[in-house]
């Protein structure tokens, strides 16, 4: 086969971070099992712009491989992952997501939509909900904490049925509104990032668990077709390696940030098992049917078939 | 002139959209997500009506160390000729550029992440200025032409 | 070779008198032939990065400065400035320095300050003996403290090409500011008596003193209103521009009732006019930025600075040294969007943090707007002062070598003076 040279991004790790170590060992995967046909450039966060910009890129075949958060302005449908208590264990997520997996199966039929090859996640974990001053397990507790949400649907939806106020703040303006007290919390992200930088500003990180977050690991379609059978055989073996390495690395790792919350000061709250299925059970009342508007009744079906019980 | 009420009406939604996001999640709690969503829609035809306006007004930020050494008239004259036929060639890339973004645009559609507005909205502001500053190009080389051509007349 | 026929395209152009966003244009064009550019993505990515909810702050600021002009705010902070340190030893020209830092507590440009404060202060300072051409260099210096002073167009723009908290990055530039404000009072305090003699005339009387303190407080409470709201968690920093707008018309058309329709539309023009100059300028330098990145100039360039200059020391005085060159030959928009983003990567693989760097570039751009041959706030004060330039373009050299540079100096190799507030503030 002929000798190619492909791009590989991120845009949630500079060089160093778990994933950029993550793309440097695909990359060498890559070539080690092509015997150097197929050889790896490497971009790390930012390098090549923000995430809806080196998502374009990714898409218009400019960069070939990614790593990297979901986002959905060229099909609404990919919000899909961010469905809310979809799946409640480790070991549920990663039957999902990998090869064969029934959440695999249903986003490898919506990237090759938009021109994408779908390989697995790259997950970060289960999130919650970091505030200051009080928490809640309960939709009454939540009623008056103003909690910052990411723009992308569903995430205000969710925050609301599970009883929060929610304000939508442009990334580039989180770190700021949450030190100077715009909202009162944080409420998207796993333990690490409200750790990473709130950990003197919020006082509780409660573990709602309402989704479980993960980057994907893509190619583009046409760079994709452009590789031999055993190149692309190659390539999607290392995505399959990485991953499997990762979902045994993830948990590890937001083990030891929950650890490293508490010794700086945060109390980590776990919601008791009835008030996290009261949670679900009403989360899933609310905002299912609001999906089903905007990904259509045919995948919100796949979901409900396989979503675990409550 | 339309420019004008464009760009006045764009800085009033830009202004007011964001003082009410602000006024209604301080005082009432609410999520004006939308508010986003619209403030840069309009943001985006203030930035190109504006960039329009200097255009017109020929008050786009310019190096005035060579023009400001010149003082003959028909030296004068020649150069704002030149200046305005580089622009005119530069604007002409500017429309090719905005051209193939809208291309791909219909090959790939893409929205605005609350409203889900098609995203070609938008994108329409640097279309309508790339196309206007070429035009405005266009006014100053023959303007230019047209003053070369006179001076000429009184010094010969 | 191909970077350095891109340098020279755009000094070309630039030269010629091309306006500056078409010399980028005509770059960018350059180099999408040589590199062969994704034209589907091109102007997408372009596009991508004005449609940024942190930019919103550059228009509204714009608007503001020019609000506060037209509305009578400018010459009630005047006013109030003078009741207060006009009686003492050099205090006209101290009463520009500081209405200056007042103004630019409210507004994110220099050129509202250069424009509202020139025109109301240059003639009286002249009165009192004060040349011309000092008081538009002074007053040249001065406006930059605009930009030192948050909300500053400066540090959105550097927050947003380089991936920054726009409010930590406001705060970096706080302690540099207050150097340089007690730099330009004792230069002025200096001056006179040496470079020129001042005469004590025209001194307001004690309840005109107490009038124009009283009429200021409307305009004093916007500072507060904006920094307070900032950073007392009522609106984010994008947000306070259109706090700061709202403020400003309020105080400007009902309270002291300035503000007419005619002057507001004309504001609101010209402030879009600026607004839309400096976004086109945005838009193709992003453009050039992305191909660069694509041809790993950023990378390159790191590793042969590092390469040479290891220690942190004789890298920041080359980076330094980049920054004043081209602040001498660009404007100061290029400079921001530019030059940082494409060595912060340098400065940070040497352990300099983002934060000083965004105050280090703060003060580069104080001196670059001043600085001939490009010298467009220096030009501006002439311009408003109704001065020749070669008045002033001595003593505003002055002012440069022996307060800006220095506080520059201090700033980069001081790191506690830029990191100390987005300490206080909890950013850092
Ligand atoms: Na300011
Ligand atoms: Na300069």
């Amino acid at each position: 086969a002929e000798a190619v040279t492909l791009k590989m991004a991120t845009d949630s790790g500079a060089k160093g971070s778990p994933t950029g170590d993550a793309m440097e060992e695909w990359a060498e995967l890559i070539s080690e099992s092509t015997g150097g046909d197929v050889e790896v450039e490497i971009f790390y966060q930012n390098e090549l712009g923000g995430q809806q910009e080196v998502f374009d890129l990714f898409v218009a075949g400019d960069v070939d491989l990614m790593i990297n958060w979901p986002m959905t302005s060229y099909d609404k449908r990919i919000s899909v992952v961010y469905t809310p208590y979809m799946v409640f264990t480790w070991e549920e997520a990663l039957d999902a997501y990998k090869p064969g997996g029934w959440v695999h199966s249903m986003m490898d039929g919506i990237y090759a939509d938009i021109g994408l090859k779908f390989f697995g996640a790259w997950p970060e974990g289960f999130n919650g909900v970091a505030t200051k001053g009080r928490y809640a397990t309960t939709v009454k507790d939540a009623d008056g904490l103003k909690v910052r949400v990411p723009p992308t649907f569903p995430f205000a939806e969710t925050l609301q049925a599970m009883g929060y106020q929610t304000a939508t703040i442009d990334w580039g303006e989180v770190f700021t509104s949450i030190q100077t007290g715009v909202v009162d919390g944080d409420a998207a992200n796993v333990i690490y990032w409200d750790y990473e930088y709130f950990r003197d500003t919020l006082d509780y990180y409660t573990q709602t668990k309402q989704n479980f977050i993960t980057g994907i690991l893509s190619m583009n379609l046409q760079s994709w077709e452009s590789l031999s059978a055993d190149q692309q055989k190659a390539v999607e073996a290392g995505a399959v390696k990485i991953m499997e390495k990762h979902f045994a690395a993830a948990r590890e790792i937001d083990r030891s940030y929950v650890e490293k919350a508490k010794e700086a000061g945060m109390t980590y709250v776990e919601p008791s098992d009835a008030d996290m299925k009261a949670l679900a059970k009403t989360v899933r009342e609310t905002v299912w049917p609001q999906m089903e508007k905007e990904v259509g009744a045919e995948i919100m079906d796949v979901i409900r078939k396989n979503a675990s019980k409550l | 002139m339309a420019l004008d009420a464009v760009a006045i009406a764009a800085s009033l939604l830009v202004t007011g959209l964001l003082f009410v996001l602000v006024l209604t999640r301080y005082v009432f709690g609410w999520n004006f997500s939308e508010a986003h969503d619209l403030s840069l829609l309009a943001a985006m035809f203030l930035y190109m009506t504006g960039a329009l306006i200097a255009s017109r007004r020929l008050e786009h930020l310019t190096v005035d160390f060579l023009p400001s050494q010149i003082s003959r008239a028909r030296a004068k004259a020649i150069h704002r000729a030149v200046v305005a036929a580089i622009t005119a060639v530069i604007c002409a890339f500017f429309i090719y550029w905005a051209y193939r973004m809208f291309a791909w645009g219909l090959m790939r559609p893409q929205t605005t992440p609350a409203l889900r507005l098609p995203l070609w909205i938008p994108q329409a502001s640097i279309m309508l200025a790339a196309v206007g500053c070429f035009a405005y190009a266009l006014r100053d080389l023959i303007a230019g032409l047209e003053d070369v051509r006179r001076s000429g007349g009184q010094d010969g | 070779m191909e970077a350095a026929l891109a340098i020279l395209l755009l000094v070309v152009l630039m030269g010629l008198g091309v306006p500056v966003a078409w010399a980028f244009a005509g770059v960018l064009a350059y180099l999408v032939h040589i590199y062969d550019a994704n034209l589907n993505t091109l102007m997408l990515q372009g596009f991508r990065s004005l449609n940024s909810v942190v930019l919103l702050a550059l228009p509204l600021f714009v608007l503001t400065g020019y609000l506060m002009q037209s509305g009578g705010i400018a010459l009630r902070l005047v006013n109030f400035i003078e009741a207060i340190v006009g009686r003492r030893k050099g205090g006209f020209g101290a009463s520009l320095v500081l209405t200056s830092g007042i103004f630019g507590a409210i507004s994110g440009t220099a050129t509202a300050a250069v424009a509202s404060i020139g025109t109301i202060m240059i003639d009286p300072l002249e009165k009192r003996g004060y040349p011309r051409g000092y008081s538009a260099a002074l007053l040249g210096i001065a406006s930059l403290l605009g930009i030192l002073i948050p909300p500053s167009i400066t540090m959105i723009l550097f927050a947003v090409v380089t991936r920054q908290s726009v409010a930590a990055c406001f705060a970096a530039t706080i302690g540099p500011a207050i150097l340089l404000s007690l730099g330009l009072l004792i230069f002025n305090r200096v001056s006179v008596g040496r470079a020129f003699d001042e005469q004590l005339t025209g001194i307001a009387q004690k309840a005109e003193r107490r009038g124009a303190i009283a009429k200021a407080l409307p305009a004093l409470a916007l500072p507060a209103i904006i920094l307070g709201g900032i950073y007392g968690g009522i609106f984010t920093p994008t947000e306070a521009a259109a706090v700061a707008v709202i403020a400003a018309l309020i105080v400007g058309a009902f309270v002291y009732r300035d503000l007419t329709w005619a002057r507001f539309r004309s504001s609101v023009i010209s402030a879009a006019e600026t607004t839309g100059s400096i976004v086109l300028i945005l838009l193709f330098s992003f453009m050039i930025s992305r191909i660069l990145a694509f041809e790993r100039v950023p990378q390159d360039l790191t590793e042969f600075v590092t390469g040479f200059a290891t220690d942190p020391f004789w890298a920041l005085i080359l980076v330094n040294a980049v920054l004043i060159v081209a602040g001498a030959l660009m404007d100061d928009v290029s400079v921001t969007v530019v030059i940082a983003p494409l060595f912060l990567p340098v400065v940070t693989a040497v352990g300099v943090d983002p934060l000083h760097f965004a105050a280090i570039v703060g003060c580069s751009v104080v001196i670059g707007a001043n600085s001939p041959p490009v010298a467009p706030i220096l030009y501006m004060a002439c311009r408003v002062g109704r001065i020749s330039i070669h008045h002033a373009v001595g003593p505003s050299l002055l002012l440069i070598a022996t307060v800006a540079l220095p506080v520059m100096l201090v700033t980069t190799f001081w790191p506690e003076l830029s990191l100390f507030f987005p300490r206080l503030f909890g950013f850092y």
